[in-house]
């Protein structure tokens, strides 16, 4: 009890880590099993810094509506308005199958009506149905935000396990032979665009192995693409999973390699840390017990941002390894101009970039007792 | 440091990686056109929508699809290797052998079980019920699971009953009595009788998606296991032709039809439109078919990476409980999982992910015929082709005069274009080698095809004269026009192809350059007739009359104006030969009348033929029957056509496994 009191950010984040693993363990739903994580994240963050995460919560919905219609504009206000028409129907469009579409999707409607007609429904919970699918946009997006949460997560994790490392150690080593080395992979990996990388590990790991000069190196270890839900299969479902992570995970890696680096040098010249030195505490308690977590800030800020990101914006991976994610789903939605199926996706995407980034400032002030008496 | 400055800090730090991200993940930065473009250099990520879109006019019985890439050909022939344990000294050359078109791949005694996953290239817009599909040329493998035709194809193309037992018609072919075969179950128990087929057919009659191909149907009548339908409009002898493995064939339970919401019966505006239905619970769901085919559906969920289920139909009327004493089918289950990305499907076929995989991307079937370690067949009969389309709209399909200057006009402009387009080095550098030039709509094997069909060959000298003849008509020093293509990388890049023959035959005398186009509102230029040349790929079908929607003089409308015959051409010749091909049940006459619609292109240059398509399944070499179809009288059926079109009920997996 008096740990849960004293730290009750680290006691909700364990809770929310504990509610992923048990309840992917017992096959409970991807999509509530992260809902109550974000709840409990929240309530930690709230009970960290109090009324301003209120504050920051309104700013959540004049967000949402900015973000719905500048999209609905993009989506709606170029090209032909029947090209939804005749993307449902094809070469073979007739006037009065063009007529039946235009009227159920209220294509010929001014836009702003059309708009204000999507948010009444959407705030009432109504998404709609996919043009293209007949499916009901929030069975689709609740279908594909599991896949997404799970790819963003391990990519987040792989990245961070191979970045903070790396990191500590090339500001350890700052201007020797050993940072020079960990900033030149991390610069190689950043400047390598990920679909590349994608195409790579599928040669290499899935397809047989590479051939250079004579040697292979790789083999046939992974699958190339589809999704195995964790609860079917746990094995296959990581094996499935390895090499969209891996993609994903090395050049966020790099970046949050560069950032911590960055940081830690800054934060290992600082007097706190020659006191430490001083008082002969060992450099390693001196890295991770002293420097690190003072050091994590822009860390932190990148990790929010690309976390929010990858939510929705990992479409050409997922579309490499035929994953059914958010990033697939919008990027075949604004192909067919299925623009509910976007509007639904937009508005996922924006709502979790915004909490998360939320999240990330509300964690500043767990990481840094001076920010929450600054808000204070 | 102070908080202050830590922030600040913080915030240039934000900017700058911001910047760097936004640079070095692609993921984020990307539009959607650009993105279009990367994965296609990775594969080929239009494919979705460019097959999603192909839809209606697939629905028709005949093909159209907004895309001219490349794909394939062979010639009116069925190619197929074998997969070889042997190492191979060399790459196995593609085989098209135009007299075999015996499937190699039937060999050897079938062996029942296993599951076999599928990796298609799309999903298809509001499935599965016929009279709603937007069908994808994909959708044909979910069909074909669930549900088995009224008519099919034999292996020489001749339109042969299935469930049928026979087939009457009064002389003049304005009458057709169905006598549907005894016995004859729905999934859910219900049997198929004349109402349940009448029902079906009705459905497809009043629907906005698929009246246009069945317009010639005035009436339908059932009785017991029989179903009459009148023509109107004269005789219609291809009819049959239009339920033949056709999206409106396919036969499914009238007791989930009618349930569905949005079945036309229900509908007030629709002709058979049915009161007493329309007041019944509205509770099916058309994404959950129940058919009769040789599998029962089990699941579906929509999009890249998911997949349609469906096991073994235990009571399926060609199965052990069946009617026919047959055995089918061999699997004990199937799935479709649908891979956008062409790279990603094939790459999932040779890692062994999956055991099977439709595409007709030429660069693939390319590829797959030279890899031993896979089983590839691949066929370009009842195909489609590729061409650019001209826009000849005049006179009163011209009410403002849009295309008054056009020069695509005038005859002698056309044919100089065709005649400096060099097609064999397009099959060679588009097509990956493998596909054939096409000088005319109908490919090898079809009615109406001719070794020559008088179309322009390529001639530079003669491509001059043509253009000589066409600048002293039109009065300039050169003609323009626009030059609409997908935005495709791939079309574009074939048609710059096109663009540049043009200019090594004429210099400046030809002004063109492309419009990448979406695909949505390039269907709509199409449709309205806002453009004036146009890529295209169109014209599968294995009965020309198929072709009528597409070439009839009443088909083309004014610009502005929705209207199938795109270009928008008028040519009594043409039109005098289709109404023989519909109404003339004399087999020597219709064929000599799709000659004469050949022979009639070829000279009117109405467009501007290319190259042939061909399509390929490509399999692990433990699958089996992708060619089989014996019929249910034991005579043999079509292997693989058309649009990646195949049987699935006879498929085999060695040892029944499927791994």
């Amino acid at each position: 009890m008096t740990f849960v009191t004293r730290y009750p950010g680290t006691t909700t984040v364990l809770g929310a880590v504990a509610v992923l693993v048990v309840g992917s363990a017992l096959g409970l739903p991807m999509i509530l099993l992260f809902l109550v994580a974000f709840a409990l994240v929240v309530l930690g963050a709230a009970l960290v810094n109090g009324t301003y995460v209120l504050r920051r919560l309104i700013v959540v919905i004049p967000t949402l509506v900015i973000v719905t219609a500048f999209t609905f504009y993009l989506q709606n206000g170029r090209g032909n308005k029947h090209d939804l028409a005749f993307n449902i129907l094809g070469p073979g469009a007739t006037e009065s199958g063009v007529a039946g579409i235009v009227k159920q999707f209220h294509l010929d409607e001014p836009l702003h009506t059309r708009y204000m007609l999507w948010l009444s429904d959407a705030v009432r919970g109504h998404l709609g149905k996919s043009a293209i699918s007949g499916q009901q946009v929030s069975t689709a997006i609740g279908n594909a935000i599991p896949v997404s949460l799970q790819l963003m997560l391990y990519a987040q994790i792989v990245a961070l396990l191979l970045a903070v490392p790396a990191g500590v150690y090339a500001a350890y080593r700052s201007n020797k032979r050993g940072d020079r080395v960990t900033s030149t992979v991390a610069l190689a990996a950043l400047s390598v665009p990920n679909f590349v990388l994608a195409i790579v590990l599928i040669l290499m790991f899935a397809l047989g192995g590479l051939s250079v000069f004579g040697h292979k190196f790789g083999g046939s270890i992974f699958p190339t693409s589809r999704y195995v839900p964790f609860g079917e299969n746990p094995v296959e479902h990581f094996k499935h999973m390895a090499l969209p992570t891996l993609a994903l995970a090395f050049g966020q890696a790099a970046g949050y390699m560069r950032v911590l680096r960055s940081d830690m040098i800054s934060t290992l010249q600082e007097n706190f840390i020659t006191t430490a030195k001083a008082k002969g505490v060992p450099d390693r308690r001196i890295l991770w017990g002293h420097a690190l977590r003072p050091s994590s800030f822009t860390l932190l800020t990148v990790f929010g941002v690309n976390t929010a990101t990858l939510i929705g914006g990992a479409l050409i991976i997922e579309t490499i390894f035929s994953l059914p994610g958010l990033g697939t789903l919008i990027g075949t939605a604004i192909f067919s101009k299925d623009f509910l199926v976007v509007q639904g996706v937009v508005v996922v995407i924006a709502v979790g970039f915004i909490l998360i980034n939320f999240l990330v400032d509300m964690l500043y002030g767990v990481l840094d007792p001076r920010v929450r008496h600054v808000r204070a | 440091m102070s908080l202050k400055k830590r922030r600040t800090k913080l915030l240039a730090t934000m900017a700058v990686l911001a910047v760097v991200a936004g640079a070095c993940s692609s993921d984020k930065s990307l539009s959607p056109a650009s993105t279009a473009a990367t994965t296609t250099a990775a594969g080929n990520a239009a494919t979705t929508v460019a097959s999603t879109a192909s839809t209606a006019a697939t629905t028709a019985t005949t093909g159209g699809s907004a895309t001219t890439s490349g794909s394939t050909a062979g010639s009116g022939s069925t190619a197929t290797t074998a997969a070889s344990t042997t190492p191979s000294s060399g790459s196995t050359a593609p085989v098209n052998n135009l007299a075999n078109n015996a499937p190699a791949d039937t060999a050897g005694t079938p062996a029942k079980g296993g599951t076999l996953v599928f990796g298609i290239d799309s999903d298809s817009a509001n499935p599965w019920a016929p009279y709603r599909v937007s069908c994808a040329g994909s959708c044909y493998f979910e069909l074909q699971a669930i549900s088995d035709s009224l008519w099919g194809l034999s292996d020489k193309g001749d339109i042969v009953p299935i469930l049928l037992k026979s087939v009457d018609h009064n002389a003049d072919f304005t009458e057709w009595t169905l006598h549907i075969r005894d016995g004859i179950k729905f999934q859910d128990g219900t049997p198929l009788d004349g109402d349940a087929v009448k029902f079906n057919i009705d459905t497809c009659l009043d629907s906005p998606l698929t009246a246009s191909a069945y317009a010639a149907i005035d009436k339908t009548s059932a009785s017991g296991q029989d179903v009459t339908l009148t023509t109107k409009g004269g005789p219609w002898v291809a009819l049959p032709a239009y339920f033949a493995y056709a999206q409106c064939g396919y036969m499914f339970s009238k007791q989930w039809l009618q349930s569905l919401p949005d079945v036309p019966q229900r509908n007030p505006k629709a002709p058979r439109y049915d009161a007493t239905l329309a007041g019944t619970p509205a509770d099916g769901d058309a994404a959950k078919p129940v058919g009769l085919g040789a599998f029962t559906f089990q699941s579906y969920t929509p999009g890249n990476g998911n997949s349609f289920k469906a096991t073994k139909n235990p009571d399926y009327w060609r199965g052990p409980n069946g009617i026919t004493g047959e055995d089918l089918p061999y699997l004990d289950a199937i799935e479709s999982v649908v891979y956008v990305d062409a790279d990603s499907r094939f790459n999932a076929v040779r890692s062994g992910d999956i055991d099977g995989m439709a595409t007709a991307n030429s660069d693939t079937i390319k590829t797959a015929l030279g890899d031993t370690s896979l089983k590839t067949v691949s066929s370009d009969k009842f195909g489609e082709v590729g061409y650019i389309m001209l826009n000849v709209a005049q006179g009163p399909n011209d009410p403002n005069g849009d295309n008054a200057k056009s020069p695509l006009l005038l005859l002698p402009c056309r044919q100089a274009l065709a005649a400096a387009i060099d097609r064999d080095r397009v099959a060679k550098e588009r097509g990956g080698g493998i596909v054939a030039p096409a000088d005319g709509p109908f490919p090898p094997g079809s009615k109406g095809y001719l070794p020559d069909s008088g179309y322009p060959k390529f001639d530079v000298a003669q491509a001059q004269k043509y253009m000589d003849a066409c600048l002293a008509a039109t009065g300039t020093k050169d003609i323009n026009f626009t030059f609409n293509t997908t935005n495709d990388p791939f079309n574009v890049e074939t048609n710059q192809l096109i663009i540049s023959m043009w200019q090594d035959a004429f210099g400046d005398a030809v002004k063109t350059n492309i419009t990448p186009t979406e695909q949505g509102q390039y269907i709509g230029l199409a449709l309205n007739g806002t453009f004036q040349a146009f890529a295209w790929r169109n014209h599968s079908g294995v009965d020309p009359d198929q072709q009528r929607t597409w070439w009839a003089s009443a088909a083309a409308k004014p610009i502005g104006t929705t209207a199938v015959n795109f270009g928008r051409f008028q040519d009594p010749i043409i039109d005098k030969a289709l109404d023989t091909i519909k109404t003339n049940g004399d087999p020597a006459a219709r064929k000599a009348a799709a000659e004469d619609i050949n022979r009639e292109f070829g000279a009117q240059v109405w467009n501007l033929w290319l190259t042939r398509s061909d399509s390929a399944i490509i399999m692990q070499p433990y699958v089996n029957g992708i060619n089989s179809n014996k019929l249910p009288d034991g005579t043999n059926g079509i292997g693989l056509y058309g649009q990646q079109r195949h049987q699935i009920s006879q498929i085999w997996c060695d040892n029944g496994k499927c791994e």
